[in-house]
């Protein structure tokens, strides 16, 4: 007996019980949609969080210098200490865990005019070309971070925040511009790309804007550096490094290593850490809201499926008694439950997809309010969700048919 | 061989209700010839239905042995006993038991898609059949459309589908009028007068007296 006749058969059955299958339907789509809403909305969150953390930059330790505020080896307090491009060499050769050190000369700057726009100030940062790899300060398309020639060449070009190039300039078309900062002519060579930076140091990336060091200290004639960024190989050395560079510094200085208040660190691996720990954190709570709303659907389901079957112990006798063996009489559930999946399992996708392209539509300024609306429906939670749901359907069909298909005819016939 | 049908010989059928059983038939045998007309007759639990559901494969006997057409079905394999069924013989219920989200047509040639006959002869036995019972016209039409007697002679149809040695009949005529009634059992006789083995189980006079002869059963034995 062929598979398509079964097809036919609960087809047919269905269209008689309409109720019954719209309402198994709706069970199924709507236990589908709802936890590929809700998972999609955690999934959205997860990667925010994710490229926030990767925003920060790879293993970043930065460091100031303030003045001394203990005395030391007959030194007075109140000390003032500056670092500069030596210190960034001594620390890479005292401390092999470092992978970059790099100084950063800042400054604030106004006058600052591109054709008829002007901005009211700018934050200036001098860096070398590695700053921007370990930061992860990509361009847009068409554009690109500071690279060693600029550095070389002095050249005066800027790479700039999204928030200060658009006072500035039209930002579908600002690469290869120029501007003019106290008179001094740059030519604009990358823009920030969009992205995320919850945990960034200090002010807004996207406010900044970046010149080759070279430039910097040549324009400006700055002798310290503003600060140092150093990147770890290991994030689980960053106690360690933190504790040496503090030493390698106090012993260079003359000061008091327990001095914390002359070298302030911030350590990006911490904060790291810390929300990684929240991350998985909202994951498991993910993980478990989408495994308590997948039961209370499947639930749902067993009912409604056990119920329907119940009802037809009859019919399931009447086949019996005409001929139909108890596989046949399986086969047929089969194909429903099949049935019901497949188009529960779609109805349910199409609808998680329709609500969530609607959220996506939804302008949100808010900085917070983005990270939550930033749903992303996942396929695999789409194919899991279907599938698991199916198997209830499934199960829940298969019992009752199966003890209807093996109990005595007769009493299925007496059934009411 | 000879030329019985059935046999049942010495059948005993207990029913255990938690610590007591009870026997619905105590001890029964009887033979039925090919093409016999027979009513099983007798009261409300007296075992006649229990009698009709063990020669109509439905049931097991507790003990006692059965043949239908010299194979002893008593103690096969449910599969086995499934093809039986679908084969050799035929059902009508007091309630017709069609299904009810298909039609006449599809219900006539429901016997035929178990037993796996391919769809070109399938559709033309249904409509063989539906012109027997003369339903022709309300093939398509599905069995909340038409009447009791209308039903019923579906269910007729169907019990032939897989031409049966045996039709058995449980109060064919009991959920309709006498004169419906009376043109099922006309039905029947046509079937019987064409050469199938016909057993009705019925508690009317009236039908019983039409049969060539009477098993009657009281407290599970025959009188």
């Amino acid at each position: 007996m062929k598979k398509s006749y079964f097809l036919k058969l609960a087809v047919s059955e269905f269209h008689v019980h309409k109720k019954r299958f719209n309402l198994t339907v709706i069970a199924i789509s709507w236990g589908v949609c709802s936890i590929l809403v809700l998972l999609a909305f955690g999934q959205g969150m997860k990667d925010r969080l994710a490229s926030t953390l990767k925003g920060i930059g790879d293993n970043i330790i930065m460091i100031r210098t303030r003045r001394t505020t203990l005395p030391f080896a007959g030194l007075p307090t109140g000390r003032r200490i500056h670092l500069n491009k030596e210190d960034t060499e001594l620390l890479k050769k005292s401390i092999p865990e470092i992978k970059y050190a790099g100084g950063a000369y800042g400054r604030w700057e106004s006058n600052v005019i591109a054709g008829r726009k002007e901005a009211e100030y700018i934050e200036l940062t001098g860096v070398d070309a590695g700053y921007g790899k370990v930061r992860h300060l990509k361009s847009e398309s068409g554009g690109r971070f500071l690279n060693s020639k600029d550095i070389a060449e002095k050249r005066k070009v800027i790479f700039m925040g999204r928030k200060v190039a658009e006072k500035l300039f039209d930002l579908n078309d600002a690469i290869t511009k120029t501007l003019t900062i106290n008179n001094v002519p740059f030519t604009l060579i990358g823009l920030l790309e969009k992205k995320e930076m919850s945990a960034n140091f200090g002010s807004d990336e996207d406010s900044r804007s970046y010149i080759p060091i070279s430039t910097f200290k040549a324009l400006y004639g700055n002798r310290h550096y503003n600060r140092i960024v150093i990147s770890i190989k290991n994030a689980d050395d960053s106690e360690y490094v933190t504790k040496k560079i503090r030493k390698v510094l106090a012993a260079k200085y003359r000061f008091d290593p327990k001095d914390n208040e002359v070298v302030r660190v911030r350590d990006s691996i911490f904060m790291i850490k810390k929300l990684g720990a929240v991350m998985l954190g909202f994951q498991v709570l993910l993980g478990f809201v989408g495994g308590i709303t997948l039961m209370i659907s499947g639930v749902g389901l067993a009912n409604i499926m056990y119920a329907s079957i119940k009802r037809r112990t009859r019919e399931i006798g009447v086949k019996i008694a005409i001929g139909a063996r108890p596989n046949q009489i399986m086969k047929q559930i089969i194909v429903e439950s099949f049935i019901f999946s497949v188009s529960g399992g779609l109805l349910g996708g199409a609808l998680a997809y329709t609500i969530i392209y609607f959220f996506s539509k939804i302008p949100i300024k808010n900085p917070a309010l983005q990270f939550v609306m930033n749903a992303r429906l996942s396929f695999s939670v789409w194919i899991t969700t279907a599938i698991v749901l199916s198997i209830i359907t499934f199960l829940a069909g298969y019992f009752p048919a199966k003890s209807a298909s093996k109990q005595n005819p007769i009493d299925s016939l007496r059934y009411e | 061989m000879n030329n019985s049908v059935i046999k049942v010989n010495n059948i005993v059928k207990e029913y255990n209700t938690g610590t007591v059983s009870v026997a619905a038939l105590k001890g029964v045998s009887f033979e039925i010839k090919k093409g016999e007309l027979i009513a099983v007759t007798g009261r409300s639990g007296s075992g006649k239905s229990t009698l009709m559901h063990i020669i109509g494969c439905l049931d097991q006997p507790t003990r006692g042995s059965y043949f239908l057409d010299n194979i002893e079905v008593s103690s096969l394999h449910p599969n086995k006993l499934a093809e039986i069924r679908n084969l050799k013989i035929g059902f009508v219920f007091q309630s017709f038991n069609l299904l009810p989200y298909l039609s006449a047509f599809g219900n006539v040639e429901l016997p035929m898609i178990f037993a796996g006959i391919e769809k070109n002869k399938r559709e033309k036995r249904v409509n063989e059949l539906l012109e027997l019972v003369g339903m022709s016209e309300r093939a398509l039409h599905k069995p909340t459309e038409m009447s009791g007697g209308e039903q019923q002679r579906i269910a007729v149809a169907r019990s032939l589908a897989n031409n049966p040695e045996i039709i058995l009949a449980d109060e064919p005529t009991g959920n309709l009028d006498s004169k419906i009634g009376e043109s099922i059992m006309n039905l029947f006789m046509k079937l019987w007068e064409s050469g199938k083995t016909i057993i009705m189980i019925t508690h009317d006079p009236k039908v019983a007296d039409k049969c060539q002869r009477k098993i009657e059963l009281l407290d599970g034995e025959i009188l």
